[in-house]
């Protein structure tokens, strides 16, 4: 699927954007590959459009309002993000806390310190908290109420709970956190990405400050 | 130079300024090579030993020069520079104290001469699956026999085996069950060794290593079972380094992080435009400023996280390289020592409260 320009707007002046379903065979299209310095499922690829032809019938919707017909996408991605960054969350306190109960060092278990206990314990709490919030902007999507503010405060809670949710299980192993048999560095940069993309949470932040404190929009 | 990147230079005699200068040229010479590069690294090490570099902090009479501030200012510079000269850790700042302080002057003649050449890499046998942060828990153990000493066990994350010369090992007096540390050549017959896979960008491989071999009576250093001070002469540098490649990196990151959101146009603006990058940016400017030791490291990765964020997308692209620092800084919050030992330490030696563990 890909976003172009068709136009400018006439009340905005800002580009009038369609939506279209492009063939990858197409002639005169090409992906590069951006190597990227995170283990993920999915590649990246800068793509380059050298007069593709494509058929009338590959328009999506309505020409020109290709902006409003993405939104309709966009609260799904947050909160698709949200739930698979919980996931990770949830992962990531499942293992620190089995090692916590396991690795014995001066003679008791290393999650019998509050050092490494309350830690867990703080990011537990900031997980199940980023879950409330990501299940509650699933509810209103399915119940057609307005799930904007709700998939945003779920998509930056996730984000930064599975982030230190990860670290922190990472730091209760040691230098074994670091080790790629544990699982757990792997994920590192995906998890950190999450907090760039698909919306960093700078937007995030201006879009709560605009939407749900009627602030005046800074940029 | 950028003014996140200037050092201090607050109160430097001349030669400590020559020292800061060169350190600073060597890390920008390699400072678009990846962290993970071994070639960059024994290049730049070769450009270190050229200079002189690999002398600092090691006695005069053994080819030295300056001590360990004008090793932990280069080691700051190199980092700022662009590219941390991790050897200086180990090779010098570890094997250089424990054995200019501990070593008999056969020993001292000679080791420190190759350590301060640069010519003599050495490596450092102390972790086990056992014993990370509780080091007395060392099974690594040394056995007298009539020639010397048996030693046999199994240490973990060793850093730099496949590029070393030499190795300095920790073991446990099998008869005193104190700490003993010996020094001697690699390769050695009766040690072998497999790799750590590590999901960090890190300079140097890390190895699983296993002993059962003899070495002679002139590889001990200090008293066997004694160890323990010996130790300590080279573990209190080896934090000092990396607290310096903390700050070094802060500031590296910090200026790219500047440069870029000088430069980056979002909604007609550059992004360094809004408080929401700026501030944090300033936050972590004062954090590397001002840092001190254990907050070298923690100041250090807020700066390279705030970088990462300033550079949206791209900063997990190896065209920036911005990752690649950061997570070397995440390691350091963990080694050489975790920061939760750190704070005990503060915490008892500091503030006097009773020991927690």
């Amino acid at each position: 699927m890909v976003v172009a320009r068709t136009g400018t707007d006439a009340a905005s002046n800002r580009g009038a954007l369609s939506l279209f379903l492009v063939d990858p065979s197409s002639d005169g299209f090409e992906m590069h590959p951006i190597p990227v310095e995170i283990t993920a499922p999915e590649k990246q690829f800068t793509l380059f459009f050298d007069d593709v032809v494509i058929p009338a019938t590959e328009l999506i919707g309505t020409e020109g309002e290709g902006l409003r017909q993405l939104f309709s996408g966009l609260n799904p991605e947050r909160i698709m993000a949200a739930a698979l960054e919980n996931g990770i969350g949830l992962y990531a306190l499942a293992k620190a806390s089995a090692y916590a109960r396991e690795r014995v060092v001066w003679d008791v278990p290393i999650g019998a310190h509050q050092g490494v206990a309350h830690p867990l314990a703080k990011v537990k709490i900031e997980v199940e908290l980023a879950r409330l919030m990501t299940q509650k902007a699933a509810w209103l999507h399915d119940n057609g109420q307005p799930a904007g503010e709700a998939a945003n405060m779920a998509k930056y809670a996730a984000a930064e709970a599975c982030l230190a949710a990860l670290d922190q299980a990472i730091q209760t192993h040691g230098g074994n956190g670091l080790a790629t048999e544990y699982g757990l560095a792997t994920l590192w940069g995906a998890a950190r990405l999450q907090r760039t993309a698909p919306v960093s949470r700078e937007m995030i932040f201006n879009h709560i400050a605009q939407h749900s404190l009627g602030l005046p929009r800074s940029y | 130079m950028a003014q996140a990147l200037a050092h201090p230079n607050l109160g430097l005699t001349p030669e400590q300024r020559g020292i800061a200068e060169l350190a600073f040229e060597l890390g920008q010479k390699y400072g678009e090579r990846r962290f993970d590069e071994h070639e960059a690294s024994m290049a730049q090490w070769d450009d270190l030993a050229a200079s002189g570099l690999t002398a600092l902090s090691i006695p005069e009479e053994y080819g030295g020069a300056g001590g360990m501030f004008e090793l932990i200012l280069a080691a700051e510079r190199l980092s700022a520079g662009g590219f941390p000269a991790a050897k200086l850790v180990i090779a010098t700042a570890i094997a250089g104290s424990i054995l200019a302080r501990s070593g008999s002057s056969e020993q001292k003649q000679r080791w420190l001469p190759g350590v301060a050449e640069g010519t003599t890499k050495f490596c450092f046998g102390f972790t086990e699956p056992g014993a990370g942060s509780n080091a007395r828990n060392l099974r690594t153990t040394a056995a007298k026999t009539s020639v010397g000493w048996q030693i046999r066990g199994e240490k973990t994350y060793i850093s730099a085996l496949e590029s070393s010369d030499a190795m300095l090992l920790v073991a446990k007096d099998a008869s005193s069950g104190g700490l003993s540390v010996f020094a001697f050549p690699l390769p050695q017959e009766g040690v072998a060794w497999s790799q750590v896979n590590v999901e960090a960008p890190a300079f140097e491989f890390q190895w699983n290593v296993f002993f059962d071999f003899e070495v002679g009576d002139d590889a001990l250093i200090g008293s066997a079972g004694a160890g323990g001070k010996a130790l300590f002469d080279g573990l209190n540098p080896e934090r000092l380094i990396v607290a310096a490649q903390g700050v070094g990196i802060g500031r590296w990151c910090l200026e790219r992080a500047r440069s870029y959101a000088a430069t980056r146009v979002v909604f007609d603006v550059p992004i360094g435009a809004h408080q929401a990058i700026q501030h944090p940016l300033a936050e972590a400017l004062i954090g590397v400023e001002s840092a001190w030791l254990l907050l070298a490291c923690d100041a250090g990765l807020k700066a390279a996280d705030r970088a990462l964020q300033t550079f949206g997308g791209s900063g997990f692209t190896d065209e920036t390289m911005i990752l690649q620092r950061f997570m070397y800084m995440r390691l350091l919050q963990t080694i050489p020592v975790a920061r939760e030992l750190a704070l005990n330490h503060i915490a008892t030696a500091g503030l006097g409260l009773p020991r927690s563990y």
